[in-house]
């Protein structure tokens, strides 16, 4: 065994350029693989988080039905014992109280279907960080009351400037439709279509009073210390409210789109990467092919001398898996690195702002993401290529004929 | 055919060792299908989302009263719609002129309500045209006067079905606020996610009466022939309408996310394509620098006998380029059946639907067509990369010293 490691390792160095042209196409095919699944992985963390942020938190509970069927008298009346079980989970970073209803938002002269939402103006910051997005006038204000701030988009079609007057009619819980003078404090710009074009936010006590709610919620949002907790954490909470008359939802349970979107790309991506790993193989199996040709009278001669069919194919494989070796540390170590050294500043996607602000990336600028399962089985599947196409080449020697092959020139 | 010696030898030297010209033709073949096929695949989803929106809402040009775009308030309309529709017809390339009516409004049940984008169409005029016929997907498109089509999503919003009374309340043409009750006559699955939950469509007559409009309209969305007359269509519009009371809005314009998210997109066109030339380069590069060294005694020959390196250098490309043209016309021919036979059939992603809706009008079912463009982009870089690859090996076969390369063994 250890006469054919010696012989493999001399024979890729043999022929030092070749050797260095096909390790360059697996290098170079493999760095490829990881920087793509890096930057598309980060752009994918990035739309997530936002999201997240902007819309549901990690986790949203309910009233039981009111998901289904979202009527305000199917709200909570007792968030404190939500609460409750929620500061028991070590994993929750932040909840927040919110009150949500569909209505018209009008001026003198305009009037637009809007999602008002109510919120708890202290928790709310930490998950949507509404207060460093407003762009003009002030964050609301408990004492003051009756101020209302929406999206720079909405604010430019009202043509409505800070101070003017804002009507906010719903249909309140008991059925009746209701309707009540804000003033607009200020105009917030999230950078994302939908939020900037058909979002109202005011106090939750406004809202309550407002939707005729009392002191009751339609949801509480829970933002986590680490994303990754949220199925574990989910559960447990399930467990223990479910019982009670409320349901949990996790963030891919409310926002089913946002999960297909990315298993759509995903599925892409690992089309693209197929293609690109049959041609990388083509090229190993080219230069295989001819160094074995090369070496026909070499192969004769050992033939000849005793060494059995069993362990030229060892001989050969031996090579393309030293190659492989050498070609995915390579090619990990330079995929990483790139990683490493873009995620320093980052991928500025802002020049397709409409594309971004339309899916909610309030950030555009990307973080590509060095997933270590990806970048292992990136090199599992490179390195297996690589020995793969390695067994017809050494297939063909292992048949070769001794004393043609020593005559062969 | 052969009248030069250097064709002859070219096309001789590539079948001495048929194998390793078939593997690199092959992993030109392979590279050039999938790029094909890829670039057919993103530009027929691309142009079938424009053409969707382009049909669903937008039209290729919209004729607005002057500040709509920017305020779009019911104030604003265009007072005698009857002589512009009458201009436009007669301009060559148009086909149709459609008047509307769009508002935004809250539609109600006893119980429930929500906002909802109110748009009154000509119910005869745009059977034909628009698709909102084929959206509806449960009872009837010719809705009797008082009847109303609204979208999937608000119906299961709102728990309202066929038949059932809706309110709808807006903010009439005059500001003051006016309502009226409704009987669906319809439900519209428009196959996007905001449209779904949020589109009331009536007849223009119900709606000019709701709005207190007379005989006017809030736009007019005008069909050509094809996307390409915008442009020269919108020109000579300016020329003919009062431009003083009236704007023009492109496709171009109305859809600008879209075509952002379509730029953005670009870059998964792009990065498979230069991956793809990349690994595909250093495997011909690698099967090139063989060749060469193989012959290297026979080449040293050919000098001595006085072919001059330039010559060599020559020959050398020459074989490439017959591979690369042979690998052309394999990948164009295998990506022309793949596409030919996904055109016809198209494919099927309705297991991501959720994910697709919340692009606007994204289709579900993907019929590939490639640009010309694209075509030409794909073929032409992977013929020019696969011959430059060969200027290496070619400048090393023409800077042999004859009297070593003689004595090679």
């Amino acid at each position: 065994m250890s006469i054919f490691l010696k012989m493999a390792w001399r024979n890729i160095r043999r022929n030092l350029r070749r050797t260095l042209i096909t390790l360059s196409a697996i290098t170079f095919g493999l760095a490829a693989m990881i920087i793509f699944f890096g930057f598309t992985d980060g752009f994918h963390a990035q739309w997530v988080e936002n999201t997240v942020k902007a819309y549901t938190g990690h986790i949203q509970i309910y009233r039981s039905g009111y998901r289904d069927d979202p009527q305000l008298n199917r709200s909570i009346a007792d968030a404190a014992e939500i609460i409750k079980e929620l500061k028991t989970e070590p994993a929750v970073d932040t909840y927040a109280e919110r009150v949500e209803v569909q209505g018209l938002i009008s001026t003198a002269e305009n009037s637009y279907g809007v999602l008002i939402r109510g919120i708890d103006t202290g928790e709310e910051v930490k998950i949507t960080g509404i207060k460093e997005r407003i762009i003009k006038g002030e964050y609301l204000n408990e004492d003051k009351g009756r101020g209302v701030l929406i999206g720079h988009r909405l604010a430019e079609k009202l043509n409505a400037e800070i101070g003017d007057k804002i009507v906010l009619m719903v249909q309140a819980a008991d059925g009746s439709l209701t309707a009540e003078l804000f003033r607009l404090q200020g105009t917030f710009r999230i950078g994302a279509t939908e939020l900037d074009s058909s979002f109202a936010i005011v106090t939750l006590k406004d809202a309550q009073a407002l939707s005729l709610l009392g002191d009751r919620v339609t949801e509480i949002a829970v933002m986590l210390k680490n994303p990754v907790d949220v199925l574990p954490v989910s559960k447990r909470l399930k467990e223990r409210l479910v019982s009670s008359g409320y349901e949990v939802y996790t963030w891919e349970e409310l926002m089913p789109a946002l999960q297909e979107m990315i298993d759509l790309d995903n599925i892409f991506m690992y089309l693209i990467l197929l293609v690109v790993l049959v041609v990388v193989s083509l090229g190993i199996l080219n230069t295989m092919l001819m160094s074995i040709m090369e070496r026909t009278r070499e192969f004769g001669i050992m033939m000849a001398v005793g060494t059995s069919p069993r362990n030229v194919i060892l001989l050969v494989m031996l090579e393309s898996f030293f190659i492989g070796i050498i070609g995915i540390i390579s090619g990990a170590g330079i995929g990483i690195g790139i990683n490493r050294i873009i995620s320093i500043k980052g991928f500025d996607l802002s020049r397709w702002g409409g594309a971004t602000e339309f899916f909610a990336i309030l950030n555009p600028v990307i973080y590509p993401e060095t997933d270590i399962i990806n970048v292992l089985w990136s090199c599992a599947i490179v390195f297996l290529t690589a020995l793969i196409v390695s067994v017809y080449p050494a297939v063909r020697a292992a048949r070769l004929r001794p004393v043609e092959a020593m005559h062969y020139v | 055919m052969f009248k030069s010696p250097f064709l002859k030898m070219a096309w001789r030297n590539l079948w001495r060792n048929p194998r390793r010209t078939l593997i690199t033709t092959s992993s030109i073949t392979i590279g050039l299908i999938a790029i094909v096929f890829y670039f057919g695949f993103m530009d027929g989803m691309n142009r079938q989302t424009l053409e969707n929106n382009i049909r669903g809402h937008s039209g290729h040009i919209k004729v607005y009263a002057k500040g709509y775009q920017k305020d779009p308030a019911i104030s604003k309309r265009i007072i005698n719609p009857e002589g512009i529709l009458e201009i436009l017809l007669s301009e060559p390339h148009v086909l149709y002129a459609l008047p509307r009516i769009n508002t935004q409004g809250l539609v109600a049940t006893g119980e429930k309500s929500a906002g909802a984008m109110i748009l009154g169409i000509d119910l005869k005029k745009e059977e034909n045209v628009s698709d909102y016929k084929r959206y509806v997907g449960e009872g009837t498109y010719y809705i009797p006067g008082g009847g109303i089509l609204i979208g999937k999503g608000l119906a299961k919003l709102l728990r309202a079905g066929i038949g059932d009374i809706l309110s709808i309340i807006i903010q009439a043409a005059d500001g003051s606020m006016g309502a009226e009750n409704y009987k669906i006559g319809g439900i519209l699955s428009t196959g996007e996610a905001v449209m779904d939950n949020s589109l009331v469509v009536m007849s223009l007559e119900d709606m000019r009466a709701l709005t207190v409009a007379g005989e006017s309209v809030t736009e007019i969305t005008v069909i050509l022939e094809s996307a390409e007359y915008t442009e020269k269509v919108t020109g000579a519009l300016a020329m003919r309408l009062d431009m003083e009371v009236l704007e023009l809005v492109s496709w171009k314009e109305l859809l600008a996310f879209l075509l952002d998210m379509q730029g953005l997109a670009e870059i998964f066109k792009y990065v498979p394509l230069v991956i793809l030339i990349i690994v595909a380069s250093l495997g011909i590069l690698n099967t090139v620098l063989m060749s060469v060294s193989e012959r290297t005694r026979e080449l040293g020959i050919m000098m001595a006998l006085g072919t001059r390196p330039s010559r060599i250098v020559f020959l050398i490309l020459l074989e490439t380029a017959i591979i690369g043209i042979a690998g052309v016309i394999l990948g164009v021919t295998g990506g022309a059946i793949l596409l030919t036979y996904f055109g016809d059939r198209g494919i099927d992603f309705s297991q991501w639907k959720e994910g697709l809706m919340t692009i606007p009008f994204h289709p579900t079912t993907i019929y590939p067509v490639i640009e010309p463009v694209s075509f030409y982009l794909a073929t032409g870089v992977v013929f020019v990369s696969a011959v430059m690859s060969a200027l290496y090996p070619a400048y090393k076969a023409a800077r042999l010293r004859p009297a070593e390369a003689i004595h090679f063994a």
